[in-house]
């Protein structure tokens, strides 16, 4: 497949990354994390609106997104997150695609709602894969952009598509679950932890702090500390949330490192932690217990027909792009 | 064999790792690895998380049975004999780790040198080997503060086990010495160059 350069980076955001939804699990007996899109989702979304495959890459953008100059025409989908996308200077919401042209400047402004959006390309980002994936390892230096956040500077480059959709839209959103309670199972450690522990990370009101980051979202509230804070180090799912001595509970994310020494009281089901990485720091964590079967029946990934339980509103918008 | 999460199995095998429990997870891990409906393995001190898509619990717990029941000497290994510096710059904590031990630096880097370590597996980080075998006197707890950055290739000590950082990273190990043998290239297959299974010797440079 061809490629040509799409975007000259002016201002790399916060914290800006090539992602895609598939992931490195099968690699974790290396030591490598599983990665991808923190918000998979979302991540397929902003495919759709461009064109592209679920799986193409895209740009994750965290809390405070880049600045971009477009090098040639194309059509852009924009999903998660509002982080106040504009181009040249006119609004773009989540769940929209636009027909961009060359010398146009894709930029950011305030964040609405949401932690982390996703910016899709006609023809999908072309970084090399590595590991199977096009996604970035940010602990482990490879993939993505030279394994390594997008910076001023940067040029990327998207494949070229024959008939690139030269149309603007909108195709629904996902739901980003906010105020969604997120469901888990309990954890393998829990008889480590004191009687009420799994009761307390149920009834309690947790914030997500501002340390959080791609590996896992460090969450503030009551004490849970376990009874023993080392374990012979332990694979650990992405979901897994983890409680060390400190007695704060991080839920692991994409990037986690796939072993670990702190003991597990609980699990955040799959198709909750796209939710998960879509509070921000400040924001509110509830949990709710769920069964075995439910977690197995919840999707992760969106289906091809459009409306599920999860929240997809793809059936709901009229015939794909308008 | 316990549930973890909706997706994944955990099979726990011993309480304490050993040599001997490593060579039985690294047996059960690639065991398990071959079963249709297995996504990933993931094998750690004394356990094995299998990440499952539509396998049936019996199948896997059969598997498991009858990879346990195999001799832990089947399976194949490779040796590494990896040349490396000790104490200095290199090894900032050698002093402090030998005197914890209740000897001299020298004797330290003489008792890791003639000990045959076993790779137990590969976690924490791309590449990084947890290494199994060591003397009981070598048996240190980690630093009460971590490094902000432990430098690629330091040779490192905590807990009973050595292990190698392939990368430059945070990291609270006893830092004793340092190698400039790669361990990790995410374009090679397979890209950790150390196994389960797999012996390492250090050479004294």
């Amino acid at each position: 497949m061809r490629s040509a350069p799409i975007f000259e980076v002016m201002a790399g955001g916060l914290l800006t990354t090539v992602q895609e939804t598939r992931s490195r699990a099968r690699f974790g007996r290396y030591g490598v994390a599983a990665g991808g899109a923190l918000d998979p989702r979302s991540a397929a979304l902003a495919n759709r609106l461009a064109g592209n495959p679920d799986d193409a890459a895209v740009l994750e953008m965290t809390l405070t997104g880049p600045v971009l100059r477009v090098l040639r025409s194309t059509t852009l989908g924009l999903a998660g997150a509002d982080l106040g996308m504009t181009v040249d200077g006119r609004p773009v919401a989540p769940g929209w695609s636009v027909a961009v042209r060359t010398g146009a400047t894709v930029s950011f402004g305030e964040r609405r709602c949401g932690a982390r959006a996703y910016l899709a390309v006609a023809g999908g980002l072309d970084v090399a894969p590595v590991l199977g994936t096009r996604s970035t390892d940010l602990a482990g230096g490879f993939g993505g952009l030279a394994g390594r956040a997008v910076r001023a500077g940067d040029v990327l480059a998207a494949f070229t598509v024959p008939d690139a959709p030269a149309r603007a839209g909108r195709w629904g959103a996902a739901d980003l679950g906010l105020n969604r309670p997120l469901r888990i199972l309990p954890g393998p450690h829990r008889p480590l932890f004191p009687a009420g522990a799994f009761l307390t990370l149920l009834k309690a009101e947790w914030q997500v702090a501002p340390e959080s980051n791609r590996m896992g979202a460090r969450l503030v509230g009551p004490q849970l500390a376990p009874r023993r804070a080392d374990i012979p180090s332990v694979g650990l799912p992405v979901g897994a949330i983890q409680v060390p001595g400190d007695g704060q509970p991080i839920a692991l994310l994409a990037d986690r490192q796939p072993t670990g020494g702190y003991p597990v009281l609980a699990i955040v089901i799959a198709a909750d932690l796209p939710y998960l990485a879509q509070r921000a720091p400040g924001d509110v964590v509830r949990f709710m217990r769920t069964t075995l079967e439910e977690a197995r029946r919840a999707k992760a990934l969106p289906g091809t027909v459009a409306t599920d339980e999860e929240g997809w509103t793809l059936a709901r918008a009229t015939g794909g792009l308008t | 064999m316990r549930l973890f999460g909706e997706r994944a199995l955990l099979i726990e095998i011993a309480r304490r790792p050993s040599v001997r429990v490593a060579l039985r997870v690294a047996g059960l891990a690639a065991a398990l690895e071959r079963l249709a409906g297995v996504e990933a393995v993931v094998p750690a001190a004394t356990s094995v998380l299998v990440e499952v898509n539509g396998v049936e619990e019996h199948v896997l717990a059969a598997a498991a049975r009858a990879a346990l029941a195999k001799p832990v000497t089947s399976g194949t290994w490779r040796e590494h004999a990896l040349a490396a510096r000790f104490g200095g710059e290199d090894g900032p904590d050698l002093e402090e780790t030998a005197r914890l031990a209740g000897m001299s630096p020298e004797t330290l880097i003489d008792l890791l040198a003639s000990t045959r370590l076993t790779v137990a597996f590969i976690g924490f980080a791309p590449g990084f080997p947890y290494l199994i075998g060591l003397p009981r006197c070598l048996a240190l707890p980690r630093l009460a503060t971590p490094r902000v950055r432990v430098p690629a290739g330091s040779v490192a000590l905590a807990d009973g086990w050595a292990g190698i950082y392939p990368r430059a990273t945070p990291g609270g190990w006893r830092l004793i010495g340092r190698t400039d043998e790669p361990l990790f290239d995410p374009t090679a297959d397979p890209p950790a160059r150390l196994a389960p299974r797999d012996r390492v010797r250090f050479i004294v440079t």
